[in-house]
């Protein structure tokens, strides 16, 4: 027994911002490192590639823009998956909702009134926010009057609106003379537009996604509701004596998270993509669980780690440019995901090692 | 709540304001001009990998054979980037910007999926030519597509004549979409074309790519009773449970002999190359349209070499002759009459389909039986 018991990890009391830069960093560079065997040992030169992909992708003008575009999905949809973690509930579902959320502002840009400009960009919007939260609704009620499990529902109509997404991109919706499964671009006037600073072009998107933080952090922190979702994740129990209603909470949580990631949709559809395609949200929503666990569900985080993210998958051709397999680039991603997860441990807990005999 | 208000007050304005900032646009000027042509630069685009064993490759093969016909150095000059998802346009983008930042000078889309993404960006860069899979719909970049009905009309014809005493053919589907559709119906009208009576059970995937539900399904139709089929699928899973059935069938995008020799009769392949290279050189003399549509047959979509074992020489001779004919034009495989798997004329006998009714195929001919 005491040979197991030498080392031990013990949750730390104390979060220090100073320590999650340093482990986040090590982390970071523990992963380059392991990268680089592999880039390495397929012939390439590691240094070049890190370099490429700094001055492209991560510091160039134009790389700055990709990366804030692919970011806006990722940050939407974490947004509202971090929402649903702060309460312990397990929503898998962005992915779907974010379909969903596409689909109901689809059918408005298709067969809507014809509202365009600012308002049309609005409504579609709303009807974006709209089709997400009634999607997580449909699992959120199960749960709250049920106590159906989440992460199953969730999971599973994820399934169903991709497939009625494929269905109406393949179907009634798809573009005439056109094989692959995509609608009719949206008007332009309903494109999000994206303003310069500087020499560097940003698409609007990231401006209300950082309004959202900014957002939910006051909700958490100055109204009642946000003091109230605090309350039910750190004990239930207790929320209940409190006479906090927990039903009443999952579902407002539910359909915001829901609404949240609808609106990741509406950010692709109307800033990146101009179209609804196929399989449009693509893995965006489950990299959101991703994003929302390592930002430790802060708002402001998600914010900056959909970004990193974003750049992260753009750095795929500029990696392959320098002769690095297709499969090694997407690798890369991977590799630099697990070892900041792994890092993240670290943080969470810390290492004990306890003297023979005394533990 | 009156400090949420005022912030969220503040944030619509802040947008309202930045909003109003006008989009330039970044000119990558570069010499227009002629060059030699073994001086390109090529970019090509791949939602896979080059050796997927299917479509990709093919795509693949093609460019690297019109390289090397044209002395384009397939090492330095050909900038080939996988794994580009079609759904990904921010992803798409980036990676067009940095194949013209290493010098391309043109830009194969090999997936149709990135035509409406190559047509937006194409403003952006005009010194570059956008070559596309796919049908005739944009002005701005060129498309190229091969009439790969008459491949698989010649196949529909092998399996036929093949299928002594019986009518029943099979047919491995993946989703239901006009590329599909133009396949197999091109199969069905060869079939047809052999034997009056044949019909073609259709089975669909509803997935690209699907190993398992591909090798179920071709076993569906073995179980059936059915000896021969088509296939319009990127996997060898078709042929090799076709092997391990007894089964017979057409490999398709590459020639899939190797994966199953003794099942596998012959493949339908896509012969891009000459396409390609046509575009290469024309890119090179400065004589490239932006808005050139390429829908060649012929020796493009050809049958791969027959597999000697199972296909006697008097049938190679057969599809052979047939193949001469559709070429000449004495066989015209959309001519009329033509009826639809409910019975409706499509075509008037005596009239032919137009190019853009048969790229956006929307029926099932008569002996297909499965249809959606």
């Amino acid at each position: 027994m005491s040979a197991m018991n030498k080392f031990r990890f013990e949750k730390r009391e104390k979060q220090s911002a100073l320590r999650t830069l340093i482990i986040t960093a090590v982390s970071v560079l523990l992963a380059l490192v392991c990268c680089g065997i592999l880039i390495f040992s397929v012939g390439s030169k590691p240094l070049k590639v890190y370099e490429t992909m700094l001055t492209q992708v991560f510091l160039s003008p134009t790389g700055i823009k990709n990366m804030l575009r692919s970011s806006l999905p990722l940050m939407f949809c974490g947004l509202g998956v971090a929402l649903t973690f702060k309460m312990n509930l397990n929503n898998i579902g962005a992915e779907g909702q974010y379909a969903a959320g596409v689909i109901a502002g689809g059918a408005f840009v298709l067969f809507g009134p014809d509202i365009e400009g600012v308002p049309g960009m609005i409504i579609t919007a709303l009807c974006c926010f709209l089709g997400g939260a009634i999607w997580a609704l449909i699992c959120a009620i199960p749960k709250a009057y049920w106590g159906v499990n989440e992460s199953i529902t969730t999971l599973m109509m994820n399934y169903i609106a991709l497939m009625i997404l494929a269905y109406l991109c393949l179907g009634p919706w798809k573009m005439p003379r056109q094989n692959t499964g995509m609608t009719e671009r949206i008007p332009r006037s309903m494109d999000i537009p994206e303003i310069m600073i500087g020499d560097i072009q940003i698409s609007v998107g990231v401006f209300i996604g950082i309004i959202v933080a900014a957002l939910i952090y006051c909700a958490y922190k100055y109204t009642t509701g946000g003091y109230q979702l605090t309350v039910i994740s750190k004990s239930p129990k207790s929320a209940q004596y409190a006479g906090i209603s927990i039903k009443k909470n999952i579902l407002m949580v539910m359909s915001l998270s829901g609404g949240l990631a609808g609106l990741a949709g509406f950010m692709q559809y109307a800033g990146v993509a101009h179209r609804i395609v196929e399989n449009m949200p693509n893995n965006a929503g489950y990299t959101a669980i991703v994003i929302a666990y390592l930002s430790r569900l802060n708002p402001f985080t998600v914010v900056v780690v959909s970004i990193l993210f974003g750049g992260l998958q753009n750095s795929t051709a500029y990696v392959q440019s320098l002769g690095v397999p297709s499969q090694i680039a997407t690798m890369m991603q991977g590799v630099i995901m697990i070892f900041v997860i792994a890092g993240d441990f670290f943080q969470r807990y810390r290492l004990v090692i306890a003297k023979e005999g005394k533990a | 709540m009156k400090k949420l208000l005022s912030l969220l007050l503040v944030g619509v304005m802040v947008l309202s304001l930045v909003a109003c900032g006008t989009k330039d646009k970044d000119d990558t000027s570069k010499g227009k001009g002629t060059k030699d042509v073994s001086e390109l630069v090529i970019g090509e685009l791949h939602y896979s990998v080059v050796e997927d064993g299917g479509w990709a490759q093919a795509m693949h093969e093609g460019i690297v054979k019109a390289c090397k016909t044209l002395g384009i150095d397939t090492e330095k000059q050909l900038l080939t980037r996988e794994n580009i998802s079609e759904e990904d346009i921010a992803l798409v983008e980036s990676t067009v910007e940095e194949l013209v930042d290493n010098g391309a000078d043109i830009i194969f889309g090999c997936s149709a999926g990135y035509a409406t993404i190559l047509a937006e960006i194409q403003p952006d860069y005009p010194d570059v030519i956008f070559a596309q899979q796919g049908n005739d719909v944009y002005d701005n970049i060129v498309e190229f597509q091969i009439r790969g009905y008459e491949g698989e009309f010649l196949a529909g014809y092998l399996c036929a004549l093949l299928n002594q005493g019986s009518n029943e053919l099979g047919f491995c589907a993946s989703m239901d979409e006009a590329s599909v559709r133009t396949a197999l119906n091109g199969f069905a009208l060869g079939a047809k074309y052999a034997n009056p009576e044949a019909k073609v059970q259709v089975i669909w995937a509803d997935s690209w790519y699907d190993l398992d539900i591909e090798s179920t399904n071709a076993e569906t139709l073995i179980n059936k009773g059915i000896k021969y089929m088509g296939m319009e699928a990127s996997s060898p899973a078709i042929p090799q449970k076709c092997e391990e059935k007894g089964a017979y069938c057409i490999g398709y995008n590459i020639d899939m002999e190797a994966n199953a020799p003794k099942a596998v009769l012959t493949s339908f392949v896509w012969n891009w190359a000459p396409i390609f290279e046509d575009i290469m050189k024309k890119t090179a003399e400065g004589t490239m349209k932006n808005s050139a549509n390429y829908y060649e047959g012929g020796e493009c979509a050809q049958l791969a070499d027959f597999n000697d074992e199972l296909v006697s020489e008097d049938i190679q001779e057969r599809v052979n002759e047939l193949k001469d004919k559709v070429a000449k034009g004495e066989v015209v495989i959309y001519g009329g009459e033509l009826k639809d798997d409910k019975g409706n004329v499509l075509v008037a006998a005596g009239q032919t389909m137009s190019d853009e009714d048969i790229l956006a195929q929307e029926f099932f001919v008569e002996n297909v039986v499965g249809g959606k």
